[in-house]
Order: C-alpha cells, then sequence, then structure tokens
C-alpha cells in the first residue's frame, strides 16, 4: 500500500532526479518497492544507468532486476526495440529461467502477438500449472484484446484456485464495475474488506459501487462505508467526504414523507459539510465559493 | 543516542553497585550473627533508580516509536498501487509510437536508433 509519506518521498526522488540531481537508483527502487507505474521515467533513468558501464557495474547482482524493470517499462512505452534488448540481454544470463520466459510472452504482448503470446503462456502453463504471474497474464491478454468478458470468466476460474490473491479480486471488482455489474463488484469489494480490513481505498470504492446501484438500504450501507474510510484516513479523504454529503442528501430524498422514527448519528451530516468547507478553506480557497453554492443547492447548508 | 546510551552504563552500574551493596550487607549480618529480614533502605532506593533509568535507556537507544493508529501520517494509505500484474501494453501510448519514435525525448543515448543498450554484451558475459 502506498502511504502518505511514502508517496511524498516518491514525488520529492523523482523531481530530484529530473532536475539532474542524482539518486536515481533510489528512485528506481522506491518506484518498484510502491509499484508505480512511472514507465516513462524509470525508461529514462534506468537506461542512462544501464547505458553507463561504471553505474552499472556498481549495482552488481541488483544489475539484473534493473533490466527486468527497464524491459516492463520500455514495454509500456511501446520501445519495442529496447525491451527486446534487455530481454536478450537477461536470456543470455540466465538461460531457461522462467521468469525470462515470463518477459518474453509479455515481449510479443506488447507488439501485439496475440496468438504468439497466447501460445507462450500455454506452453509455460503446461511446466507449471500453478504459476500465478502467467495466469494473471492471460486475463491481462483477453482484457487488451478488448474481450472483458472472458477476462471475467478466466479471473473467475483462476479466483476458484487462488482465494487470497487480492489483487486478482481487485481486479474483478474493477472489470465488473466497467461492465456495470455492480452486485457481482460488490462482493468482489466484500472479499477484500474482509481480506484487508485495515485499507480504506476498499471502503471507499465498496462504498461507491453501494451508492451508484441505488435504494435505501444500500444508501445507508454506502453511507457506513463512506464514514468507516473517513475514520481509517482522518478525515483526510476528500471524496469519502463528498460521499457522505451526496448519499445524506438521497436518503433524505428517499425518506422524505416517510416518518423518520430512527436517525443514526444525525450530526453527520452536518459534520461532512464543515469538514469539507475548512479542507477547501485551507488547501484551495479560490474554489470555496464553488464548494458553497453547491453545498447551497443539495440544501446541506444554508 | 549519546544521551540514552550514557543513562543506560550509569543505570547498569547503579544496579551493579546494588549488587555489591547486598553482599556486603550480608556479610555485615553474618559478623553481627543477625537474620536476614530484608534489604536496607538504599538498596531498595538504588533499584527502583536503576530500573528507571535502564527503561528510560531500553526506550530512547534503539530508535524513533511508529505510530499504529491508521490514519497517522505515516500509516495513512493514500492509494492503491497500481495493479501491475494485470498491466496492458495496448494504451495511448501504442498508437503514439509512430509519432514519438522519431527524435524522441526518452532515449539519451540513441543516435542512430539501432544500438540503444551500448555495452550490453559485455554485461551479460561477466
Amino acid at each position: 500500500m502506498v502511504g502518505a509519506a511514502e508517496e511524498a518521498q516518491l514525488n520529492r526522488l523523482e523531481s530530484q532526479v529530473d532536475n539532474g540531481g542524482g539518486g536515481a537508483w533510489e528512485y528506481l527502487c522506491l518506484v518498484r518497492k510502491l509499484k508505480a507505474r512511472r514507465s516513462e521515467k524509470v525508461l529514462l533513468h534506468g537506461l542512462s544507468i544501464l547505458n553507463n558501464p561504471k553505474d552499472r557495474s556498481r549495482l552488481g547482482g541488483e544489475e539484473w532486476t534493473l533490466y527486468e524493470q527497464v524491459a516492463i517499462a520500455a514495454m509500456d512505452c511501446q520501445k519495442i526495440d529496447v525491451a527486446k534488448e534487455c530481454v536478450a540481454a537477461l536470456s543470455q544470463k540466465f538461460p531457461g529461467s522462467l521468469r525470462v520466459s515470463r518477459l518474453e510472452g509479455m515481449l510479443l504482448e506488447a507488439k501485439g502477438e496475440w496468438a504468439d503470446a497466447e501460445k507462450a503462456y500455454t506452453c509455460l502453463l503446461e511446466e507449471n500449472p500453478l504459476d500465478q504471474v502467467i495466469h494473471k497474464r492471460k486475463v491481462a491478454m483477453a482484457k487488451a484484446q478488448g474481450n472483458p468478458s472472458a477476462a471475467v470468466e478466466y479471473l473467475n476460474k483462476y479466483l476458484s484456485t487462488f482465494m487470497a490473491d487480492h489483487d486478482a479480486w481487485r481486479e474483478l471488482a474493477e472489470i465488473y464495475v466497467g461492465l456495470q455489474m455492480y452486485k457481482q463488484a460488490a462482493f468482489c469489494y466484500e472479499e477484500l474488506i474482509l481480506c484487508q480490513p485495515a485499507i480504506p481505498p476498499y471502503h471507499l470504492a465498496y462504498a461507491d459501487v453501494l451508492y451508484t446501484m441505488g435504494g435505501l438500504e444500500n444508501l445507508q450501507t454506502a453511507k457506513k462505508y463512506y464514514a468507516s474510510t473517513i475514520s481509517l484516513t482522518g478525515g483526510k479523504n476528500t471524496r469519502a467526504l463528498y460521499g457522505i454529503c451526496l448519499t445524506t442528501v438521497a436518503i433524505n430524498q428517499l425518506t422524505k414523507g416517510r416518518n423518520k422514527e430512527e436517525k443514526e448519528s444525525p450530526e453527520l451530516q452536518f459534520l461532512a459539510p464543515a469538514a469539507l468547507l475548512k479542507d477547501y478553506k485551507q488547501r484551495a480557497p479560490e474554489k470555496l465559493p464553488l464548494l458553497t453554492s453547491m453545498l447551497k443547492n443539495m440544501k446541506i447548508i444554508s | 543516542m549519546g544521551v540514552g546510551f550514557v543513562v543506560g552504563v550509569l543505570g547498569g552500574l547503579v544496579l551493579a553497585h546494588a549488587a555489591y551493596a547486598t553482599i556486603q550487607y550480608r556479610g555485615m549480618l553474618k559478623i553481627m550473627e543477625e537474620e536476614f529480614s530484608g534489604p536496607p533502605t538504599n538498596v531498595v532506593i538504588e533499584l527502583l533508580l536503576g530500573l528507571v533509568l535502564c527503561v528510560v535507556a531500553g526506550l530512547a537507544v534503539p530508535g524513533k516509536f511508529c505510530s499504529i493508529p491508521p490514519d497517522a501520517e505515516e500509516n495513512r494509505v493514500v492509494s492503491l498501487p497500481t495493479n501491475l500484474d494485470f498491466m496492458i501494453f495496448n494504451h495511448r501510448a501504442f498508437e503514439k509510437v509512430d509519432d514519438v519514435s522519431q527524435g524522441s525525448s526518452i532515449f539519451v543515448n540513441n543516435e542512430n536508433g539501432d544500438r540503444l543498450l551500448k555495452g550490453q554484451g559485455g554485461g551479460g558475459r561477466d
């Protein structure tokens, strides 16, 4: 997970490296650790290390990790020739390695040679039927070919074997949201919250899905999950604050006219706009009038 | 670090002195042929002082404390990592590839576009 401090460090290092302040290797390590997708920068700075024999030999064994990282970044930037050279260097160093063969498969994918990539992955799977990364690559391939329903099918099959893989659950949830199958997406997010209950983005995404589905019960649950996001982030998540405002309005509209016998935490609907206003006043005072007029239109504040 | 370390050493010395004082006290009791009923007050005070000093040193020397609450600045999750296992490559770069490859800013040592990683073969053999 990417913490606030880590993200700040990454941005600081990035601007330092961009301005020629050194620390390229530390930056690349941090990108790898945080699993950030900054392929263009990785390609630029990684290549400048690889092109410099002195820098490269200083890395020792880590050199090969860098080759792999640069190869993937190059594929992401569609620099097929760079990727090819990196993979060639790796396969010369580690002949017959599974990790390198995976990279070769990804290279085929990047070129758009789907049939060949499929063949390569099937071949690899015959030798290691339990290789999770290759299974995931096949899902990604189906997605890349514009066939999300096949990806869903494959991912479901994968998840029945590897149920604890939360990255796969997250991917499935995102695909379902893309397909507007919110009920299924909500199920995936429930699964994610169950296995990692302290991660606010999952709570937030679950609440978003529930809010999109609508209906009184879903809205009330959505409000609870927005509230839990707020408590997990210490009120620093603007989206969750907006979520509270919107669900409050939607619930009020639905229950209008009906007798409101029990209302949970009535102060919440005043606290969320107050927190939003305070946050905007501090960080973006020029946008404060926009927010105020919007909240007034929603009849949350007077 | 420095202050904590000195405090720790001091605490250890105080404890050692308490041990020495106890031994001396028991020797004295033997000479006076009295029963041992309990440690003398100065030893008890020394022991308490040593305990406090050692605890302070133990908390101060090893390093700073990490915060536990999930909404603390160090722990607060701001975003999820990119799902790199499911990365796909045919995004906008795929279409842009033709106009980017000429005169691109990405390559540092790429004059004619064919040798991108100089001296890579040598690195492979070492």
